[in-house]
């Protein structure tokens, strides 16, 4: 009986807490668009036959009417998007959420942290790197990403990564058009090489990336939809 | 010998799923010989697998003999297989020969591993009991050519020194070497045959291995195996010693072998590679992201807020409280207890979800800072088991927890600034429990598969039919649990093995207890636990503690938080049960007591030695060892010797054998406590048998504390 009861209730009573708490809560987008996203997580997930996802269901209109700020996520591997939405700002790192509990972390833009990808990068400590970028480029950083293990151990691979610009590039975000730099951060060290791209608007803001999880779980291309 | 879920399924899903590796990291998977081990086709090679690689290979030969085997590479030099293996038309009795089964342990050391023009060396003992057909032992080295091929010659002894064989080099240093004791197809087995080893006539054998891709190997050897014993009794024709093998590779993790023997048949290898270090999903698991921290506001712009004013004040504390057990609800967390102070709040939690205890106190951390008022600074945690103990309190600053949430190295740096501490010397002062945390029922009702694997006539029994379990603890620490179980289908009755032995019957008449199509019950018992005290548990359980014994049994634990040595007594009066399964008793009594000390050596192996007084009344000890992987994974071999001989023990001469135990986390990725066991015994006799009891202290508390708990740290953030 008592299980029933806190079935029901915890979901309810979970929210109400978690407000009162003072976590920066975002209004939830609208169920559409989140829909869209547990269905293209769920179709990565299973590596099942393509669903509609979210590039299919996303419009700049639907864009336009969101009353938050809106990540398309790609996972490549899987060929799926989704969206997320802000959940949670602390201390400079965004916390996103798709609708079924998946999530990432960015910090100055760039990508920090995954969870519930399978494979999912822990955390990735990036100042340098976010540095570079807005220095223009042209330099080589460090960069140190975690992961947890099949053993549950964190492990730190250390990279050392070249930042360069490589020209400009117009985007078009579902009705917004941005001029963007390009940055191509390719990284050599303890683990595979990797390239991660960024698109960077004349704010420093990055609008666009194509960024690693981890060798297994693959790349991710974000889209900053709506600021 | 029994297993109660199913393991074997989970071997299989796991080689279908186990994942490719980072090449560079692990030393490649090796193609394994017809004995499990890496190797040609009968012959071994000098090679290793990856460190902590479990493979499971079935060896077919055309003639009707067959292999199962299961290899673990123990360190990284060290290797060890048991095998189940069957022979047709083999073992005399009276005029006929009947099939025969055989198990047999192996271990192997590495001595040189390759590097620049040093092969791989390699030293093998093959069925060291020394009794089996297949015992051998053979000194063998290989090396690689380029990625693509891989050369191994070899001198062998006993099975492997019976091709083109040549009398005993080591007869130079003493004569004894120059004879080998006959095989004896009747003969007890199980100790050491240390007089046996590398004794009798040797021989050469040698072979190649290439790889033109990934997925083909091709494989020739010359072997120093005559097969003298199955030409005897004409169930092999040995026309060559060369033998040619191909393999396919489908997946990685699965490997598919035909072999041609001796000329004239044909052989079959299916080989299922899993690492408990490579789970199918990777390591962070599928599960979604935890709540943010949240953050408090500032006290300096709401001072406000920081109160300590709502202490005391019903209409604050109960949503406070309402509010927390939701939300640690909702991170599949429950919450037993709570005392609430102005700047700190302890809370007792059960964890019936993560089989890390760190991601558990990392979620419920993250819903403590999503409920508490702001005055709150200090965090208090203690998960509590199923049986309602507490181990080690973690105490952390609400503070840290906020600003090291997203720190690169998050998990390292909460760690070195938590507190931990036994939960017994935490105040009590005020603590209340949640209305609903006692009294509590948990029932089930579902399938059971329970089965006997590699008994001494059939390789496989099994049972299936319902189960229903019910667990009720009308105040804190007091269980009153039982099952009952009533069989479908199964063939585990058929096995009509009647006990020979001399001991008092403990063990070996268990075959009987198997054979009931009515309702039966497992175990139905009450049960008290408590700490007793800072450092220790204790338990007292009476009823029908397990299948074949019912009585009362009381348990006491001394292991201080971040200790690695742990010391238990237990001691138990017991009777044994009727054969139906029900309520009666039999004539035979038993009075079993032990002390245990268990010891964390670190490197993730542990020790356990228990002396004392077993079942049949023989004393002596017990001695465990164990491989576990911080992620749930254990494999672990045990052995007993007491003061009864060899031969009143009967077949296999003392107790021992090996367990598995993987956790249902590590192969699908989702979060589950839930585990996989299985306990293999060569075979079960009366000497050296203990109580088979539920909730054994040490198992039980042991992950709620350091060691283990800060070997998981990594998952706190999780």
């Amino acid at each position: 009986m008592r299980r029933w009861t806190r079935l029901i209730a915890a979901p309810l009573l979970a929210l109400l807490a978690a407000c009162s708490g003072g976590t920066e809560n975002a209004p939830p987008a609208n169920d559409k668009l989140l829909l869209a996203a547990l269905q293209a997580r769920l179709a990565g997930l299973s590596g099942g036959e393509p669903v509609p996802d979210a590039r299919e269901i996303l419009s700049p209109a639907l864009v336009a009417r969101s009353s938050t700020p809106l990540l398309l996520v790609v996972v490549e591997a899987a060929d799926a998007g989704l969206t997320m939405v802000p959940r949670a700002v602390n201390r400079g790192t965004q916390q996103w959420r798709d609708i079924s509990g998946g999530g990432l972390f960015r910090r100055d833009g760039i990508l920090v942290g995954t969870r519930g990808f399978g494979f999912d990068l822990h955390t990735a400590d990036v100042a340098p790197l976010a540095a570079a970028l807005r220095r223009g480029g042209g330099e080589d950083v460090e960069r140190i990403n975690r992961y947890i293990d099949g053993q549950n151990q964190i492990v730190a691979v250390q990279y050392l990564c070249s930042v360069r610009p490589m020209g400009r590039e117009r985007l078009n975000l579902y009705g917004t058009v941005v001029d963007a730099t390009v940055y191509r951060e390719n990284c050599i060290g303890e683990g595979p090489p990797f390239a991660n791209t960024y698109w960077v608007d004349s704010g420093g803001t990055v609008r666009r990336s194509n960024e690693l999880i981890s060798p297994r779980a693959g790349s991710l291309d974000l889209s900053v939809l709506k600021l | 010998m029994r297993a109660t879920r199913t393991i074997l399924a989970g071997l299989a899903t796991a080689g279908l799923l186990a994942p490719m590796v980072h090449a560079q990291e692990i030393e490649p998977r090796r193609s394994v010989s017809s004995y499990g081990v890496p190797g040609l086709i009968d012959m071994p090679s000098a090679q290793m697998q990856p460190d902590g690689e479990l493979v499971t290979s079935l060896y077919l030969l055309s003639n009707g003999a067959g292999r199962v085997q299961l290899s673990f590479q123990i360190l990284p030099r060290v290797q060890g297989v048991f095998r189940y293996a069957t022979l047709p038309d083999f073992q005399r009795v009276g005029n006929d020969f009947i099939r025969t089964y055989d198990r047999s342990f192996d271990v192997r050391f590495q001595l040189f591993k390759e590097s620049g023009w040093v092969p791989d060396v390699t030293v093998g003992l093959q069925d060291f009991g020394g009794t089996s057909l297949y015992s051998g032992e053979y000194l063998v080295a290989s090396k690689t050519f380029g990625p693509k091929v891989t050369g191994t010659v070899g001198i062998g002894w006993g099975r492997f020194g019976t091709q083109g064989s040549f009398t005993n080099p080591l007869a130079v240093l003493d004569d004894r070497f120059r004879d080998r004791p006959r095989f004896d197809v009747n003969s007890t087995g199980g100790d050491f045959s240390t007089d046996s080893w590398f004794r009798g006539d040797a021989a050469l054998f040698a072979g190649v291995e290439y790889r033109p891709n990934a997925r083909w190997t091709l494989k020739a050897e010359y072997s120093s195996d005559a097969y003298v014993q199955e030409e005897a009794r004409g169930i092999f024709e040995h026309d060559s010693p060369l033998n040619f093998g191909v393999e396919y590779n489908p997946s990685p993790g699965i490997r598919l072998g035909g072999y041609l023997l001796g000329g004239t048949e044909i052989g079959f290898n299916i080989q299922l590679a899993l690492n408990p270090k490579r789970p199918p999903a990777g390591g962070s698991g599928l599960e979604g992201a935890p709540l943010p921290v949240a953050i408090r506001p500032a006290r300096e712009t709401q001072p406000n807020l920081w109160s300590e004013a709502w202490v005391g004040v019903p209409q604050v504390e109960q949503p406070v409280v309402a509010g927390l057990d939701a939300v640690l609800a909702e991170a599949g967390l429950e919450l037993i207890s709570y005392r609430l102070t102005g700047d700190r709040v302890d809370i007792r939690f059960r964890n019936p979800r993560y089989s890390s205890q760190a991601q558990a106190i990392g979620r419920a951390a993250r819903a403590m800072a999503a409920t508490l008022p702001p005055s709150v600074e200090t965090l208090v945690l203690t998960p509590e088991n199923t049986r309602s103990l507490g181990s080690a309190a973690v105490i952390l600053r609400r503070s840290d927890i906020e600003a090291l949430e997203n720190r690169p190295n998050g998990a390292a740096e909460t760690l070195a600034v938590a507190g931990i501490v036994d939960s017994q010397t935490l105040p009590t002062d005020g603590r209340r429990y949640v209305d609903d945390a006692y009294p509590r029922l948990r029932w089930n009702v579902g399938p059971y598969i329970a089965y006997a694997l590699f008994d001494p006539d059939n390789p496989l029994r099994a049972d299936v039919g319902l189960s229903a379990t019910a667990e009720w603890e009308p105040v804190r620490g007091l269980i009153l649990g039982g099952e009952v179980r009533q069989k479908l289908i199964g063939n585990r009755d058929e096995s009509n093995r009647q006990s020979n032995s001399v001991l008092p019957r403990v063990r070996t008449n268990g075959p009987e207890f198997l054979k009931t199509d009515d309702p039966y019950i497992p175990y139905l018992t009450a049960a008290y636990f408590f700490r007793p005290g800072r450092n220790l548990y204790a338990r007292g359980s009476a009823g029908l503690l397990e299948e074949q014994f019912g009585g009362v049994s009381a348990e006491l634990l001394w292991k201080p938080v971040a200790s690695r040595l742990a010391i238990g007594v237990e001691a138990s009066v017991v009777r044994q049960r009727e054969f139906d399964g029900l309520f009666g008793f039999q004539d035979l009594d038993a009075e079993t007591a032990f002390v245990s000390a268990y010891y964390d050596h670190g490197a993730r192996f542990y020790s356990q030695l228990d002396v004392g007084q077993y079942l049949a009344g023989d004393r002596g000890a017990t001695y465990t060892l164990t491989r576990e992987f911080s992620n749930g994974w254990q494999v672990g071999a045990f052995a007993t010797k007491t003061n009864v001989s060899a031969e009143e023990f009967g077949e296999g001469s003392f107790d021992k054998g090996f367990f598995l135990r993987i956790p249902t986390d590590w192969l699908l990725g989702r979060p589950t406590r839930e585990t996989s066991a299985v306990v293999i015994r060569p075979v079960q006799r009366d000497g050296g048998a203990r109580l088979n009891l539920r909730d054994r202290l040490y198992p039980l508390v042991r992950d709620q504390s350091p060691p283990v708990l800060t070997e998981q740290w990594g998952r706190f953030w999780r």
